[in-house]
């Protein structure tokens, strides 16, 4: 019998938990939860903030009764040896060890004393009420943070250090239409540190995996808990998931890759083989005016190559960057329903179909051109010939594109038009055309 | 019209072209053709002065003769209006009942200080060429003020003589009125590879010269002073349009004789093409519409109807630098839709759309431009799937075998004279 321990209880936790007792893992569960709550969805917080959601709302559904869950009980330390976890007041065996710890606000230096973050349930009341709040950070936490709380009518300031907002993944068109979206929602925007402050300082500036429960139990440790591509970390015994993971080199924010590596994880441990392969996962800010999304490995691959829609009169901006006919990376900006189609299709890693622009566009494409191209276009630039002439010409005998050439000059400058008009000799010849 | 003495002033391309376009339909009337040309030689191909720093002979510039009254070293000096005569330096008097100005455009020498010293030349005429000629030595360094398209062929001629070319370019890219930034980045790494070096974003601000009055360095605007042993002026050309300007007739504010899209001038017995004409204002400085204009005034004298359906500009297309380039329409539209495909290394294509009608504005293509002739037939039209892809293999498959069916509906008109349009 395999007893399956589980440090942590947030989104990879539950998801891992979930999945493995359906899978019909046949040894015993335990969930160490360091918060006293039931698991919830720590993506929703902002809503809860902003009063739309209640906590109660957010709250993951309850596990199995065979789950043995201990809340309010952080793991302090591991005994690799003994495979012994020390949680609260508890002492817990286990035969395979699941790190799922998630991520800790990062704290960047110089931030005023008593800032407030965004982090777990107990955050919210520090936040509710009527005092303006100045956002500070650069990432997509603080953009949907700043425009939720603008929403909810609070007075918002967004202070952002890098020179333009989440430019590194929307590039400088998409980072000024998204502050553009921002300010008229009625977030002020500016650039530099927290400033004289009004109200409440929250800190949005980014996540760290946290590490420290496998640091000090002498696991490699590097950005997250260095895993390989069956959640491995260097003792074979525990494995690390979600958040606080480094898996295969990489660390995957967010609760899509969180639940499809539980998914993995769960499936690995209960018979399956294979490994892990990633996820793209498209991050989607939504609300307030906002709609912008955004996905793939930061800094870009190269190699790639790249397709792209600006229209800037309409405030909408699209960039993909495909392998083959893979999205390997990609940002979007004001397409609601070429946002959606995306995500879908990266999710599924499927393939962008060959009419991208009709795609990005979704149903917001202009509408059917009504102007037809003209009837008697140039065919030869540097010569100036038409196709009426070249047509005039075949009639007056000219039955060869060398006849062609010597009677209008077609084809006698830079060869461009060399295909076009044997072509159109031909259907000339053959009657599929008519003179 | 048919028994009318027509005069030519300027016998450059497209003072020929419009001579053999009249000629072409009615060579009876090389009888009533004069053409006086300021140059000591007959019209040649001013585009492929570079093939003469290659090996090629002046005489195989030379295009086609035309038995027609040619005078050449013959400089016009005053058009007298009201006694339909032009006046020569040589003190000749030629009558004209209609008259063709395509007097052209003269080099612009920025007012650089030190522009005089020996080694500097323009880069325009044949004497040009030779002096460059004479004066280049391989492994030496050529310093080209203006990185626009006859800038990179000037850097290409000297390259051609042996010379390590240097380009020196206000805009942040080169090519910058048919070019966007993106594109022109791609340009210039690639011109980067093939060993061209450039400094964008800068002008030269002072020429100086050795003891022996030879060009020795170039000084930039951000400081940077760079060996020069021989240094070319390709920043642009001036219209010859005082003749016009001294008789009365309108010249744009930017230079060139005013003209609308007929090449009209204000005097009907006078129209204007090529580089010395401002076609409603704006110059065009490519022997592609200086063709078009003169094609036009040629039908228009020998008495065929106006084409009322303004034909757009035929593209630019530059296959001289090791990668070809392709623009057409307008490709900047500040406000308009763009859509791009590119690899970001050597490929890029983009399509300027205007966002109410979809009609296509205009384009560049960067690489690959397999797809030209099928976008520059869409230029004012919709475009729509699969063109929009700029995917090459899609696109051209598809419609060139569209066209080719197209091929014979060729504008002809209803009973009310209006054009009819095939269905797309």
């Amino acid at each position: 019998m395999t007893d399956v321990v589980v440090v942590g209880n947030g989104t990879a936790a539950h998801r891992f938990v979930q999945q493995l007792a359906a899978r019909g893992h046949p040894g015993t569960i335990t969930v160490i939860g360091a918060e006293p709550t039931p698991a919830y969805d720590n993506a929703l917080l902002g809503a809860v903030l902003t009063g739309s959601l209640s906590a109660d709302a957010i709250r993951l559904p309850a596990y199995d009764s065979g789950v043995r869950v201990l809340l309010g009980s952080p793991a302090v330390g591991l005994d690799r040896h003994r495979r012994l976890v020390r949680a609260g007041d508890h002492i817990v065996r286990y035969d395979r060890l699941v790190l799922a710890t998630g991520t800790t606000p990062r704290i960047p230096a110089g931030s005023p004393s008593g800032a407030a973050v965004l982090h777990q349930i107990t955050d919210c009341a520090r936040l509710t009420g009527d005092h303006p709040v100045t956002v500070v950070g650069d990432g997509a936490l603080a953009v949907e943070a700043a425009a939720a709380l603008a929403i909810a009518g609070r007075a918002v300031t967004l202070a952002h250090r890098r020179a333009s907002l989440l430019a590194h993944r929307l590039g400088t068109i998409g980072s000024t239409l998204l502050t553009r979206d921002l300010r008229r929602s009625g977030v002020t925007v500016r650039r530099g540190g927290p400033g004289p402050q009004h109200g409440v300082v929250l800190l949005c500036a980014g996540m760290s995996p946290a590490t420290g429960l496998a640091g000090r139990a002498g696991l490699a440790v590097r950005t997250g808990i260095v895993a390989d591509d069956r959640f491995r970390t260097t003792d074979p015994a525990i494995h690390a998931i979600g958040g606080c993971a480094e898996v295969d080199g990489r660390v995957e924010p967010g609760a899509v890759a969180a639940w499809r590596q539980a998914d993995t994880l769960a499936g690995l441990l209960t018979g399956s083989a294979g490994h892990y392969r990633g996820t793209r996962a498209v991050v989607r800010l939504r609300g307030a005016g906002l709609d912008a999304c955004w996905f793939g490995d930061h800094p870009e691959p190269a190699g790639a190559h790249e397709v792209s829609l600006t229209d800037p009169a309409r405030e909408r901006y699209a960039r993909l960057l495909l392998d083959g006919d893979r999205m390997v990376a990609g940002a979007m900006i004001g397409l609601p329903t070429g946002a959606a189609t995306v995500t879908q299709l990266v999710d599924r890693g499927a393939p962008l179909p060959a009419d991208w622009v009709g795609a990005v566009l979704g149903t917001d494409a202009w509408p059917a051109p009504a102007i037809a191209p003209a009837a008697n276009p140039v065919v030869c630039h540097c010569n100036h010939v038409s196709r009426r002439a070249v047509a005039d010409a075949w009639s007056a005998g000219a039955r060869s594109p060398a006849a062609v050439a010597l009677a209008t000059r077609a084809t006698t400058g830079c060869g461009g038009c060399v295909p076009e008009v044997a072509a159109l000799v031909a259907a000339l010849t053959d009657g599929t055309a008519d003179a | 019209m048919r028994d009318e003495q027509v005069v030519v002033v300027g016998y450059g391309m497209v003072g020929h072209r419009f001579t053999e376009s009249l000629l072409r339909a009615d060579p009876a009337a090389r009888q009533r053709i004069v053409v006086l040309g300021e140059e000591p030689w007959p019209a040649y191909d001013r585009t492929r002065l570079s093939d003469c720093l290659s090996g090629q002979t002046t005489a195989g510039l030379r295009l086609a003769p035309q038995a027609v009254d040619v005078r050449l070293g013959c400089r016009v000096t005053r058009i007298d209006r009201p006694a339909r005569t032009v006046v020569t330096a040589a003190g000749g008097r030629i009558r004209y009942d209609r008259l063709l100005l395509a007097t052209g455009a003269r080099p612009l020498i920025p007012p650089v200080p030190g522009r005089d010293a020996d080694g500097c030349f323009p880069y325009r005429t044949l004497d040009d060429i030779r002096r460059i000629r004479a004066a280049a030595r391989p492994g030496a360094r050529g310093v080209v003020l203006g990185g626009g398209l006859l800038g990179l062929e000037a850097a290409n001629a000297l390259q051609a003589l042996g010379m390590t070319p240097l380009i020196v370019e206000r805009a942040a890219y080169p090519m910058s009125a048919q070019l966007d930034p993106a594109a022109g980045d791609l340009l210039a790494r690639h011109l980067r590879r093939t060993g061209l070096d450039c400094r964008f974003g800068v002008t030269a601000t002072g020429i100086t010269a050795g003891r022996d009055g030879r060009v020795r360095a170039v000084t930039l605007s951000d400081g940077e002073v760079i060996e020069a042993d021989l240094l070319l002026f390709a920043v642009g050309v001036t219209p010859r349009d005082k003749l016009a300007a001294d008789c009365g007739l309108a010249v744009a504010a930017g230079g060139g004789v005013l003209v609308d899209a007929h090449a009209r001038t204000g005097d009907p017995r006078i129209w204007a093409v090529g580089d010395c004409a401002a076609v409603a204002g704006r110059r065009l400085g490519l022997v592609g519409p200086g063709f078009a204009m003169a094609d036009a005034v040629a039908a228009h004298l020998r008495g065929d109807p106006d084409d009322t359906d303004p034909r757009p500009l035929p593209p630019v297309r530059v296959k001289t630098l090791g990668i070809e380039v392709a623009s057409f329409g307008d490709p900047h539209g500040a406000n308009a839709v763009q859509i791009v495909r590119t690899d970001r290394r050597s490929v890029y294509r983009k399509l300027t759309i205007d966002g109410e009608t979809g009609v296509l504005l205009g384009g560049i293509l960067l690489g690959d431009i397999g797809l030209l002739a099928e976008l520059h037939g869409h230029l004012g039209a919709g475009v729509s799937e699969p063109l929009l892809r700029l995917d090459c293999a899609a696109g051209r498959d598809e419609h060139l075998g569209r066209r080719v069916r197209q091929a014979g509906s060729s504008g002809r008109r209803n009973t009310a004279g209006e054009r009819l349009q095939p269905q797309a």
